[in-house]
This record gives structure tokens, sequence and C-alpha cells, in this order.
């Protein structure tokens, strides 16, 4: 398999707290990875510094052996990624279906045209109604955005994410705030996704450790901005190290997600 | 679909209903159409990319003097007053546009505020070059068609020009926002930092609508100018601005149609008030306002618009 993103070196200090530090992070192509780390780990400052939002002290972000690291956030995204956010991040008072659309019609119909009709292109249209149907937002449609529950809005922060065809998808807490059943649901869903090859790549940023475990092939463990285990699944799970960091702390923030 | 069929019938009522109107009520229908399409200009900016230009004076005294002085000092025509116009007009609010567009929130309401300042008491000063308060006044060159040269000043004539241009506008604006680029504008204003991670350059769609913008807003005021004959600094003082804020508000922020309803049932009821009692027709004009800022916060058209998408499900 192909590495699709890498990191080399990735610093980010934020005054005097180092909140990455010396990260090397490594994406194959057509794998899910899980990033855990308990609170303050640095894993979101992590997608931010992937996207462009921050820019590193030091390091480089590799997108298919090409640096991306100083470009802006919206070009690094035109190259192909997407991602979540952990606090619903949505258009509010557009439709679901507007919602998804804003997306695809970055990837489809050409380019973003000031002089076609949104309405006539096909090729949009169906991306977006094939991604409800299968995320399961179908009948939702034309609701507003923020007047659906807030599980469905887990799922639309997905669909958006899905729109644009991504290479790569930074997951960032999907199942946060999320009940039991949603959260399993949720997961079913991202399998579906990922069996039917919707989404290719992923990175999988997630508190809850049965979710990461369900999914993701390979596991990196972040603690206070540094990777302190990184590889296949069950062999992050066993290693002692990881279980003091993560355990002592972790299993009580992933226990408090569920009500 | 509705909506739509009403906005045809709205356009054929106006071009039928000027043949029954006194020449007075004919003059108060253009003055409605010009001031809907400076309202536009606002709606552009605030109702579809939520800035708050609170200077869009600028472009309405701009747009005014770019049409004003060629006629004044070139004996230009109609037409080349109007391109002036629109391709000055263009460039300057790119310029304006890209050197404010890093400015957020309140930041960018102050800029634009002392911007539209700057540019009142500019042309308070230069006496020679804009008339200062007491003006300038031109004699508006003759509507050439090609085939017929039409008197401007004739009231159907200067009628069915302005809704000509107004039409037009409102239909290529529409439209507009009917495109992908259009609807990635809208996304600014919902949500910009998502929108630029989803690989929208947020700033260049920000200054194109900007842009957009003072262009409309630009050729309202050199419309007024032509339907006027005369322009003084007063077009670039403060009370334009507001006036397009409250229109825009009251019609419907963000309905596009909207800018047009707002300044037809204001300018509408202050002529009715005035006559009626013109000591009273201030303090019932701003009970009207607030009144329908509680009742229909969505304005007058987006009260419609909410009431037949709900009866439409």
């Amino acid at each position: 398999m192909e590495t699709i993103l890498k990191t080399e070196g990735l610093t980010k200090r934020f005054g005097g707290l180092t909140a990455i530090s010396n990260v090397n992070f490594e994406l194959k192509e057509g794998e899910i990875k899980g990033l855990i780390g308990p609170n303050g780990a640095g894993k979101t400052t992590f997608y931010n510094l992937i996207t462009g939002v921050y820019k590193p002290d030091s390091g480089r972000v590799l997108f298919m052996d090409e640096d991306i690291t100083h470009l802006p956030p919206h070009e690094i995204c035109k190259k192909g990624f997407a991602r979540t956010f952990q606090v619903t991040s949505i258009f509010p008072r557009l439709t679901v279906f507007e919602n998804v659309r804003l997306a695809a019609q970055v990837g489809f119909g050409g380019g973003v045209s000031p002089f076609k009709d949104v309405s006539k292109m096909k090729e949009v249209t169906d991306r977006v109604d094939q991604i409800l149907e299968i995320v399961g937002l179908k009948d939702q449609r034309n609701q507003i955005a923020t007047e659906i529950s807030q599980g469905d809005q887990r799922l639309q922060e997905v669909a958006i994410a899905l729109g644009s065809n991504p290479k790569v998808l930074l997951l960032d807490e999907p199942t946060a705030g999320l009940s039991a059943r949603e959260t399993r649901y949720l997961v079913e869903k991202i399998r579906e996704l990922f069996v039917n090859s919707m989404i290719k790549s992923v990175v999988l940023v997630e508190h809850d450790i049965e979710v990461v475990t369900d999914l993701a092939y390979t596991i990196c463990v972040l603690n206070y901005g540094e990777v302190i285990k990184d590889g296949p699944a069950a062999e992050v799970c066993n290693d002692p190290k990881v279980q003091e960091v993560y355990l002592a702390g972790g299993k009580i923030n992933a226990a408090s997600q569920r009500p | 679909m509705k909506y739509r069929l009403l906005l045809i019938g709205i356009f054929l009522l106006l071009i039928v209903v000027p043949n029954f109107l006194t020449s007075f009520y004919k003059q108060l229908l253009i003055e409605i159409l010009i001031f809907g399409l400076f309202s536009l200009g606002f709606d552009i900016i605030f109702g579809f990319t939520g800035l708050l230009n609170f200077g869009t004076s600028v472009f309405f005294g701009l747009g005014g003097y770019l049409a004003l002085l060629p006629i004044l000092h070139w004996n230009v025509g109609l037409w080349i007053a109007l391109l002036i116009t629109i391709v000055i007009c263009s460039l300057f609010s790119f310029v304006y546009g890209l050197s404010i567009s890093r400015f957020k929130s309140h930041y960018f309401v102050a800029f634009t505020i002392v911007v539209s300042m700057i540019f009142f008491y500019i042309a308070m000063a230069k006496r020679p070059l804009t008339g200062s308060d007491e003006g300038l006044t031109i004699k508006v060159p003759p509507l050439d068609l090609g085939f017929v040269s039409l008197r401007f000043s004739h009231p159907m004539v200067k009628y069915y020009f302005v809704l000509g241009v107004c039409s037009l506008v409102f239909f290529l604006v529409w439209k507009f926002f009917h495109t992908p680029y259009g609807k990635a504008i809208i996304a600014v204003r919902e949500n910009e930092e998502r929108a630029r991670l989803l690989g929208y350059n947020t700033r260049n769609l920000k200054v194109i609508s900007f842009t957009l913008s003072g262009v409309v807003s630009g050729l309202a005021g050199a419309l007024y100018v032509l339907h006027l004959g005369f322009s003084s600094a007063h077009s670039f003082f403060w009370l334009w601005t507001a006036r397009s804020v409250w229109w825009t508000i009251i019609g419907g922020v963000g309905t596009l149609f909207g800018a047009f309803v707002g300044p037809g049932v204001l300018v509408f009821f202050e002529d009715l008030i005035s006559t009626w009692n013109p000591d009273l027709y201030l303090i019932i004009m701003g009970i009207i306002m607030i009144l329908v800022i509680i009742l229909a916060p969505q304005g007058i058209v987006g009260s419609i618009q909410t009431v037949l998408t709900k009866r439409g499900k």
C-alpha cells in the first residue's frame, strides 16, 4: 500500500506549551487509522496542522509525496482532504441537502462555476442523494440542518465531509455526544461506506476505544503531543505503556461520553 | 414555484400599472425601483455574504458622480455614462473589498462607516469637482436605442428604462445566487471556517460579492442622478446607508426581492402619511418599522416565503 499522508517531525508550540512534538505519522492508502490519546494530547491540533489551520513550528506535512505544509487551508482541502469537527460545524440555516451539496460541488461538476445553475448539475445532485441515502438522512433531506436531531446532525457532519469525495477523511470524534445505539449505527455506517469504497483513507480521532478497535487497522497513540506507540490495533492495545497512559485517564473519559 | 409565479405576476403588473398612474406616482414608482436596486446591492453583501457594510452610500454617491461628471464635462451619451459607472465602480469596489477583506464583524462595520464619512467630507470639500452641498445639475442626454432617440425626461421613457435595468440586474443576481459560486458565497455567510475547510477560498468569495454589491449600488446611484438630473455631496451622506439598511430589513434580508418591497412599502407610506400629517409622520414611520421588526423579523418577503414553504409541505 502506498503512503498517502505523512508527517515528518511535526512540532507546534503555543507559548511555553508544546502541543505537538516531533510527530512522525503515516497513513497508508485504503486504511483506517485510529488516533487516540487522553484529553489535551494534541489530536485536534494535529488535524489543524494537517489542514493548514495552524502552521507548524517545524516539520513537514506530505500528501502523496507533495509538501503541503505551507498551503492555505482551502487549497489543502481542495487537494482531497475533508474533515469533520468535534463540535458540530454545519451551515445552520440551509437544508440538509444544501449542506451536503456545498461539499459535493467542490469535487463534482467541474469546479465552482459562476455561470451554471447548480440545481441542474445532475452529477452533484446525484452524489448528494447517494450520500444521504447511505448515511440514512434521506427523509430529512429538505429540513433545515439545525432542526434535525443531535444524532442526525453528527451524521450530517460525516455526510458533508463525504460530499467532495475526499482522498483522505479526517474524522474528529464523530461519536461525541451520541447515545450507545447511535454510536453503533454510526460505526456501522462508516464501515459500510468504507466497504463500498465511498471513503478511502481515514484517520479516526476517537475517545471511545471500542469504536477505534472496531474500525481501525492501525492505531497511533498520542500523549502530551508525542507519539508513544504506533502499530497494528491489537499490539497497541496490549502495550503496557499505552494502557498506563490511556486507561488511567482515558477510560474515565470514554465512560463519561455515554449517558 | 408559487413564489416565482408571484414574482412574474408583479413584474407584469409593473409593466402595465404606470399607464393608470398620475405623473406624481409615476415619479414615485421610479424612485422606488431605484431605491430597490440600491437595497439589492446591500442585500448582496449583508443578506447573502453576512457582511454588514454600513457604508453603502459610498457606492451610491460614487455611482451618481461617475454618471454625472462625464455627461457634464464631455457630453457623453447615456449608455457611455452608465458604462463608465459600471467599469469604474467595479474596479473601485474590487480594490476596496480587497483591502478590507481581512476585517471581521464589527471591525468591518466600523471601517466601512469611516470610509463613507471620509468620502462625504471629501465630496463636501471639493466644491469645483462635486459642487459640494449645492450640487451639480446636468441636462440628461436622450436615450439612444439605435433606431430611435427618446427624451429621457419623459416619465414613461424613464420609467420603462429604470424598470428594464432593475429587472435585468435582479434577474442576473438571482441567477448568480443559484450557481455553485453563488451558493459558496452563502456558505461563507453561514459558516466561514467550515466553508474554508471544504476547499473554498473564502476571501475571494467575499471580495467578489463585495464587488458585485458595489456595482449594483453604484448603478442605482447613477440611475438616481439621471432621474433627478442632479447630484450633490449629500448622496455620500450616511443617511443613504441607513435607508438601504432599513429598506432591506423591512423587505426581508437575504431574499433579493425584499430589497424592492422594502422601499416600495416605506416610500409609499412615507408619502401617504406625510401628506396626511407632516408633523407626526416620522413618529408613525418609526412605529411601523418597529412593528414590522417585532411581528415579522424576517421582513415582509421573508415572512411570505416562510408561509408559502410551510403550506407547500
